[in-house]
């Protein structure tokens, strides 16, 4: 859309409702003007047709004032010259009123007479009775003259008004209204731009705070389950896209970022140590380390293991998906860490120590997977 | 009356040849104004085509004149100064004289008219 096209308004609710209205005038108006032009157009169509038959009148009129002049020479004597130098005052005039033709304002020209006529002494001596004939046919011949002035004089007027109206009929239908259109148009369709703004900008933090909320839903569910109830949880969860919303209460301290960065790198430690156990068994044997696939032994787990990679992902979420990850491992190597711990460690007879092994123990299996796919 | 008395009207003025200013000298139109200029002009054989010329624009410049009667004989001679006149005040009227009868095709205003496809000014 061109920019000369539209005029230079903000875009809002209430100049949408203003554009609306001066369109609809502006059409209103070229009905109204449609009509004038059409009104006058038929005046004048009769006004020439009254100018034309004026014109045989004028011109029978005039035939009779020269067949008189005419007569009178002939009877008549020398009288000419004392009219020609004697004439002082007008006894004819012309008064000029006005009249609305379809709210046109026109002039009319109509004939006065003053006194009793010019030259009354005129043909005194012989042919008055022609002189005064000559009088009146001249005088008639004048009426009917001034009248055809009239309607020459109202017929080009009116010309000029219906080319005038003509012109601003089609200046507003072709140029003004098309502009307002336009605008109009441009406006609507910048509200309509700005309520899908709003409408995507509301959607988008709607889908945040649902992913949040079902992030801290699964957080708490799987917080306070012992390695049974997390197993059974995990395969009744696997088919299922979506958990159900739960209102468990649960411990700030086990979510604390500096508890779980402790948990982590114990984990960590204890990895190395496991490892080079492994190495030192399989050099006493004198075979390689069998390699360990994750994807052959966890693949019904891949959905939470796909998690880790979500850069949103909390380090509480990762804490939470590293225990489900290890419930699902094989039983056989988590009771030979378990063993080896007891082992290590006969001093410590306090159940909260066989506890944090326990808990390392977990970690240290959780760790292993991902590195070895 | 005296109200009418007292607004001065306009004139009409007559160029032609003797015959038609004395009669419509009879009529009433004959008026010779303080500067001693008439609203009438007689024409005839020796008046010159300049002097009609001079005379015809004098009267269309007159504020007192709003009708200017020609005969068709003299409005020939200054076609081109009666076309150049557009405004509808003071409307020129031509008309015949005893020695040239009237003839459409030359006057202005129905050569005019006729240019808009006037049917009923065709029949003339």
């Amino acid at each position: 859309m061109a920019k000369r096209d539209i005029l230079p308004i903000f875009p809002s609710r209430a100049n949408s409702v203003i554009m609306k209205q001066r369109v609809l005038a502006a059409r209103r108006g070229v009905g109204l003007l449609k009509r004038k032009r059409d009104a006058i157009d038929m005046k004048l169509r009769e006004l020439r047709r009254i100018r034309f038959d004026q014109d045989m009148h004028g011109d029978e009129a005039m035939r009779n004032a020269i067949f008189s002049m005419a007569k009178a020479n002939l009877l008549g004597a020398d009288f000419k010259p004392q009219m020609v130098s004697r004439s002082h005052v007008a006894t004819v005039s012309l008064r000029r009123t006005e009249i609305k033709i379809v709210g046109v304002k026109l002039n009319t020209l109509e004939l006065e007479t003053k006194g009793v006529g010019a030259f009354p002494l005129a043909g005194l001596s012989c042919g008055g009775m022609q002189v005064s004939r000559i009088r009146d046919s001249y005088t008639k011949a004048l009426k009917a003259l001034v009248e055809f002035a009239s309607l020459e004089y109202q017929v080009r007027m009116l010309e000029a008004a219906s080319l005038q109206t003509n012109m601003r009929v089609n200046a507003l239908e072709h140029v003004v209204i098309p502009i307002l259109q336009n605008t109009y148009n441009y406006i609507c369709g910048e509200l309509e731009e700005f309520e899908r703004e709003d409408f995507y900008r509301l959607k988008r933090s709607q889908a945040k705070q649902l992913e949040a909320k079902m992030a801290f839903t699964e957080l708490i569910k799987t917080k306070n389950m012992t390695d049974e109830e997390l197993e059974t949880y995990i395969k009744r969860n696997i088919n299922q896209t979506r958990p159900p919303a739960a209102d468990t209460p649960f411990d700030q301290e086990q979510f604390e970022e500096r508890e779980v960065k402790r948990r982590m790198r114990e984990a960590r430690l204890s990895l190395k140590q496991r490892r080079e156990q492994e190495r030192k068994e399989a050099i006493k044997r004198g075979e390689p380390p069998p390699p360990t696939s994750f994807i052959t032994t966890h693949g019904a787990s891949l959905s939470f293991a796909g998690r880790q990679r979500d850069p949103r992902a909390s380090s509480g979420d990762l804490y939470s998906t590293k225990r489900m990850l290890l419930s699902s491992g094989p039983e056989r190597k988590s009771a030979s860490n378990v063993t080896e711990r007891k082992s290590d460690t006969p001093p410590r007879n306090s159940q909260e120590t066989q506890r944090r092994s326990s808990q390392m123990s977990k970690d240290v299996v959780n760790e292993d997977p991902p590195e070895e796919s | 009356m005296a109200l009418h008395s007292a607004i001065k009207g306009k004139l009409i003025s007559v160029i032609g040849d003797e015959d038609t200013c004395v009669g419509f000298l009879l009529g009433g139109v004959g008026e010779i104004n303080k500067n001693r200029h008439p609203n009438f002009m007689v024409v005839d054989k020796n008046t010159a085509v300049s002097e009609l010329e001079d005379c015809f624009k004098r009267f269309l410049k007159r504020d007192d004149i709003d009708i200017i009667l020609i005969n068709q004989n003299c409005a020939e001679l200054i076609r081109h100064v009666i076309d150049a006149h557009t405004s509808p005040v003071p409307a020129v009227l031509e008309i015949p004289s005893k020695d040239h009868p009237y003839d459409a095709s030359k006057d202005s205003i129905l050569r005019r008219a006729r240019g808009m496809f006037n049917p009923e000014d065709l029949v003339r």
